[in-house]
């Protein structure tokens, strides 16, 4: 009897195939999966596989990373990777990396043709290809009103240029849809949206919204909501409400329309920029402020426990898909895929400011899965998360009919 | 653990499922037998067979057949399951209903034992139930989440073939994986 008991237990693993091990694993959270490549030998193969990454990726939902912005105060995200540039002597080097895996590769920038202002680093993926690569905008020292573009496709050693650009300024928290990134100058006006496509490398317009003669009357930030391009504007004057336009038809002017309207308590802060819609009907909203004792300590609201956070300067949050994508596999061309804290550190040294732990790489990271309605959290550090405060509004929004 | 406790209930629960649908479709339904590996006969309706793409294919290659399909990779214990999942979907492809369906599928998982679970999943893969391959892998994901290395050894019965250095090695490499784990 004993004898068979112990066979069942021992068939059940081998029951299961590696196929179907996969799936179930790739739907855990990054932070789960991490620690399962101690299970056993098998399942640590299977996580650090290729087809794992792949398969993991399709299903990750996206996620906040919170970081430190470096000195030189350029940085870019996408999806996997991380891009950093270091601040100080480390100016014309700029880092890929994957923070999951503690990876990252060194790519060197050639800065002197640059002005110092004015250039920003962007990570992207190929629509069809699969190729990561870095688009590099930049004014050049004597030109300074016609900007130029470079792109750098990772495992290729080298920049290409791409002719003229327009320049980005900044990317909001995610901007990223059909492969293309997007961004606008938020001046008086907005008249139209740009766009970078980085499977056929063009430069593109889009339509922005049919806001008041283009006048922009408030602070505004893009993003991506239920897969559609989304204009975020808090109105400078009554009534103060906050409009999120979506671009239901990508590319479409006459498609763009107002889906929520929020009209809050009170609008003590200035910017405002909804970053992920959750299933529950929850929107988490990142409110950016500097006045004002009220703002000092915040509160985020997390399964039913509230975290207490704290301003701290220069972070930011950023987009980010939790990936077990190696950069080995993506980077064959590289001189070297560095992997190990040690190495690593060498990142957040001139970048750490936002930290107290040098040993952390100088973010935290929060991961919100909104697969099943439910919020988790993990976060890189002991110390409780400072950063800008994100408060999860509750729905209060009303579908406002176009 | 249970699998001697088990085995009488498993005689009586292989006997429900051909009794119901005996007295309940003597009238209509064309009904199919099917063999499990452990030589039991499962007789089905025609419209729960069809459910298993497995089967589907069987029929469509061979139209006039009146065998009974042998399934040589399925067990009856986790077969009976697997035929109630079905019977209960079957009701929502004729009345689509999202949230009833989902609640039915919670309901479903939510009484089952992790070892019910873990055996229906390559009986779902083989006859190539694809709504309830999902339902068992997100359950056993979800039943796995934020648990130790030590809980989920268990809940697989799989044996620790690390050395405890490169365990240790291991968990130093993410450290804070390791962090804020539910307690088993």
């Amino acid at each position: 009897m004993d004898d068979t008991k112990e066979e069942v237990a021992n068939t059940i693993v081998t029951k299961l195939s590696e196929d179907l091990m996969i799936d179930i694993l790739s739907r855990l959270p990054v932070k789960t999966i991490l620690s399962f490549m101690c299970v056993c030998k098998t399942w640590l193969r299977l996580i650090s596989d290729k087809d794992f990454a792949t398969h993991h990726l399709s299903r990750s939902p996206p996620g906040i990373l919170i970081k430190a912005l470096p000195e030189g105060g350029i940085s870019s995200i996408f999806h996997a990777f991380q891009i950093v540039q270091t601040g100080g002597e480390f100016r014309n080097v700029i880092h890929v990396c994957n923070p999951i895996l503690c990876e990252h590769i060194k790519i060197h920038v050639d800065d002197h043709k640059a002005c110092l202002y004015g250039q920003y680093f962007a990570l992207g993926c190929s629509a069809t290809g699969k190729k990561y690569k870095v688009l590099w905008t930049f004014n050049q020292n004597d030109r300074h009103r016609n900007p130029k573009a470079e792109i750098y496709t990772i495992g290729t050693g080298q920049w290409r240029s791409i002719g003229n650009s327009f320049s980005i300024e900044r990317l909001d928290f995610d901007t990223s849809l059909h492969g293309c990134i997007h961004w606008a100058r938020y001046e008086t006006s907005l008249e139209c949206i740009f766009s970078f496509d980085f499977e056929t490398e063009q430069f593109k317009r889009l339509p922005a919204p049919p806001l008041c003669d283009g006048n922009l009357d408030g602070f505004s930030r893009l993003g991506v909501l239920k897969d559609c391009l989304s204009l975020t504007v808090r109105k400078w004057d009554a009534p103060y409400e906050i409009v999120v336009w979506v671009m239901n038809e990508y590319g479409v002017q006459e498609s763009w329309s107002k889906q929520f309207l929020f009209k809050p308590d009170n609008l003590h802060f200035i910017s405002c920029e909804p970053l992920i819609l959750l299933r529950t009907g929850k929107i988490f909203i990142l409110l950016d402020e500097e006045f004002g004792d009220w703002y000092n300590v915040e509160k985020i609201i997390f399964r039913g426990r509230i975290i207490r956070c704290e301003n701290v300067e220069d972070t930011r949050a950023i987009a980010y898909t939790p990936s077990f994508v190696s950069l080995h596999h993506i980077a064959e061309g590289e001189e070297q895929v560095l992997r190990s804290n040690s190495d690593l550190t060498e990142i957040p040294k001139s970048s750490m400011r936002g930290s107290e732990d040098p040993t952390e790489k100088g973010d935290w990271i929060n991961h919100f899965s909104n697969s099943r309605g439910q919020v988790c959290f993990f976060k890189r550090s002991n110390t409780f998360l400072k950063f800008m405060r994100v408060i999860v509004m509750q729905t209060q929004f009303n579908q406002v009919k176009s | 653990m249970s699998s001697s406790a088990e085995n009488p209930t498993l005689t009586t629960e292989i006997t429900k499922p051909s009794t119901e649908i005996a007295t309940e479709t003597a009238q209509s339904a064309k009904k199919i037998n099917l063999k499990t590996s452990d030589d039991q006969i499962f007789e089905v309706e025609e419209s729960v067979a069809m459910e298993f793409a497995t089967v589907k294919s069987f029929f469509e290659d061979a139209p006039s057949s009146t065998d009974t399909v042998p399934l040589p990779n399925v067990p009856a214990k986790p077969f009976s399951q697997v035929i109630e999942f079905c019977k209960e979907q079957i009701k929502f492809k004729a009345n689509p209903d999202e949230t009833e369906k989902k609640k039915s599928n919670s309901e479903f998982v939510k009484e089952k034992t992790n070892e019910d679970l873990v055996e229906m999943i390559p009986v779902a893969n083989y006859l190539e139930i694809k709504d309830l391959l999902d339902v068992l892998n997100q359950a056993v994901a979800d039943r796995i989440q934020n648990r130790s290395v030590e809980y989920v050894r268990s809940f697989f019965g799989i044996d620790n073939d690390f050395t405890s250095e490169e365990e240790a090695l291991l968990r130093e490499e993410h450290a804070w994986a390791f962090e804020d784990v539910d307690e088993d």
